[in-house]
């Protein structure tokens, strides 16, 4: 299902220049560089506390970086805040299964449709907007089709099991329509069936001309799924390049593994 | 069906209430409906997961304004009732500006500090806000005449009925926009503040769940303002001899209320029994004179 993306040619859709994030005397990320192809699946890697998710925070809008720029299609938005973010179509999920469980399907999605809908106070009281809102519901629900929830519309979410509760995590996000996605660690706590579903969900998602930037500790579906793939650690930029060349790489091994002496 | 039955049994029951109910009783009703409204707007504030202290404030500052613009201004207490709520309305939305900056815990902090200055102001300016005792002499609401029919809102039956209709709308304003999808948004960033804003569900919700609290609570703070025009007529004091004033005039069904002159305290003279104030009644303590013959009326003290 995978194939080459990489030499599209195109601008990259994001670009990372000389990223740094202090926290206080902790530097978390260290001049990191990197870009994204537009329409391709691009890992991003590391041992724990490499600075993956901090990566993530930061090219979101969730911190700002204390040094460095992050470029999304050309314009610079190092500063800017989650929704501003997500308003020029970068839209990040989150680790583990952030939803609003309180709601239902139908509703999570609704909100995810937010950023299309505009609503208004004056609207809402007068009942205008009523056609844009009936719009938005069908939009939802043909999202819900999508990752094949359609069914559960009206289920809570809290009542599904974790591979839905993660493939509706992506559907609320793809709800905002956006150029790419953040997905962080969207497979953990699945199990290999949960797993391969969800990577073809990503190949849809992609095929639908989403670009998908993702942290991720598995390395089967990150191997499987990904087009170019960056390796961090300690904060900084180890290596760069496709699967097959990052799988046996010796930096890389001996980053995960202490050292390539150790691999049997 | 039963839904139906209920409410129209509600709404008359709500319709025969006051007739059943003494005089005292139907005032204590009027504050009674006022205060459903005070507890049910701030239901929306909440909708976001966000405690505000200064909810009953704001509440104030719309009565304030409305007060001092009906005296101060001259406006006809109803334009003055909706100014107060707009002057809320702008007065809450500047001071959400800080405020959202914040959100638990410290919100909650920062809006009990705000409310706190705002109650401080209203007592230590005497001028224009009267101090402790708050501002007097504010004129009433007109009796209304509509196609023959008089209605005197000093009737508290009638200004129940005034109450209930605004309170109604507020309600059914709340209704509509927690059912709306900017209910929703509310919904989301109590659950999960992050995600929602992942999806872009910051950039106008939450200033908006300020500006919408506002202006729901304007209408009671308008409503509340008229019952501080209410309850603050310019009656005349009627002095005795023996240095107690009545106030509050037959005209409300009460029994004149015999209390000290309320200028004794503030004159060096303690043997002065009645005090008229000079000029137009709203100087300070100093410009009060004896009245020699001690005969009423005398204009109730100004702030």
């Amino acid at each position: 299902m995978k194939d080459d993306r990489t030499n599209a040619g195109a601008r990259p859709l994001l670009e990372v220049n000389g990223l740094t994030m202090r926290f206080g005397g902790l530097t978390a990320i260290n001049n990191l560089s990197f870009s994204v192809q537009p329409g391709t699946i691009h890992g991003l890697i590391g041992p724990n506390g490499a600075g993956k998710t901090t990566t993530f925070n930061v090219v979101s809008g969730y911190y700002t970086p204390t040094e460095g720029r992050v470029l999304y299609k050309g314009q610079d938005i190092s500063g800017l805040t989650m929704p501003q973010v997500a308003a020029r179509g970068l839209v990040r999920t989150f680790q583990h299964s952030t939803l609003f469980q309180e709601f239902s399907l139908l509703q999570n999605v609704m909100v995810g449709r937010y950023m299309h809908q505009r609503p208004t106070l004056l609207g809402a009281i007068l009942g205008t907007g009523a056609k844009a809102a009936r719009e938005n519901e069908a939009k939802a629900r043909e999202t819900l089709a999508f990752f094949g929830l359609q069914l559960r519309a009206h289920e809570l979410a809290a009542e599904l099991s974790h591979g839905h509760q993660r493939a509706l995590g992506m559907a609320v996000a793809l709800a905002a329509e956006p150029d790419m996605l953040l997905l962080d660690e969207p497979f953990t706590g699945m199990n290999p069936e949960e797993t391969r579903q969800m990577m073809d969900l990503m190949f849809k998602v992609r095929d639908r001309g989403v670009t998908i930037l993702l942290v991720e500790h598995d390395m089967q579906a990150i191997m499987g799924l990904c087009d170019r793939i960056t390796v961090m650690n300690f904060g900084q930029l180890l290596v760069e390049g496709a699967p097959k060349d990052i799988r046996n790489d010796p930096k890389v091994i001996e980053a995960y593994l202490g050292g390539a002496r150790h691999v049997a | 069906m039963l839904k139906i039955i209920a409410w129209i049994l509600l709404a008359a029951a709500l319709v025969v209430l006051p007739f059943v109910l003494s005089y005292s009783q139907q005032e204590v009703l009027v504050f009674l409906t006022i205060n459903v409204l005070v507890v049910s707007s701030y239901r929306l504030l909440t909708l976001t997961g966000e405690w505000s202290l200064a909810h009953v404030v704001i509440m104030g500052v719309g009565a304030y304004a409305s007060a001092l613009l009906t005296k101060s201004a001259g406006f006809p207490v109803p334009l003055a009732m909706l100014s107060g709520a707009a002057v809320a309305g702008v007065f809450a939305l500047i001071l959400s500006f800080p405020l959202f900056r914040m959100k638990g815990f410290y919100f909650l902090i920062g809006s009990f500090a705000a409310g706190e200055i705002m109650r401080l102001i209203w007592i230590k300016f005497r001028d224009p806000f009267g101090g402790p005792k708050g501002i007097k002499l504010i004129p009433g609401f007109d009796t209304i005449e509509i196609g023959g029919l008089k209605i005197d809102f000093f009737e508290p039956v009638n200004y129940y009925f005034l109450a209930l209709i605004v309170v109604a709308v507020s309600l059914w304003i709340i209704w509509r926009v927690e059912r709306s999808p900017v209910g929703l948004i509310f919904h989301a960033v109590h659950w999960q503040d992050k995600l929602a804003e992942s999806v872009g569900g910051q950039g106008a919700p939450l200033p908006h769940a300020g500006l919408c609290h506002r202006l729901l609570l304007c209408r009671f703070v308008g409503r509340a303002a008229g019952a501080l025009h209410r309850n603050r007529q310019s009656q005349p004091l009627q002095c005795r001899r023996d240095g107690l004033c009545s106030d509050l005039g037959d005209r409300r069904g009460y029994g004149h209320v015999l209390r000290p002159d309320p200028g004794r305290d503030r004159v060096d003279d303690p043997q002065r029994r009645c005090l008229a104030r000079t000029g137009d009644g709203s100087g300070p303590a100093a410009d009060l004179r004896p009245d020699p013959d001690c005969i009423g009326p005398v204009p109730a003290k100004g702030p």
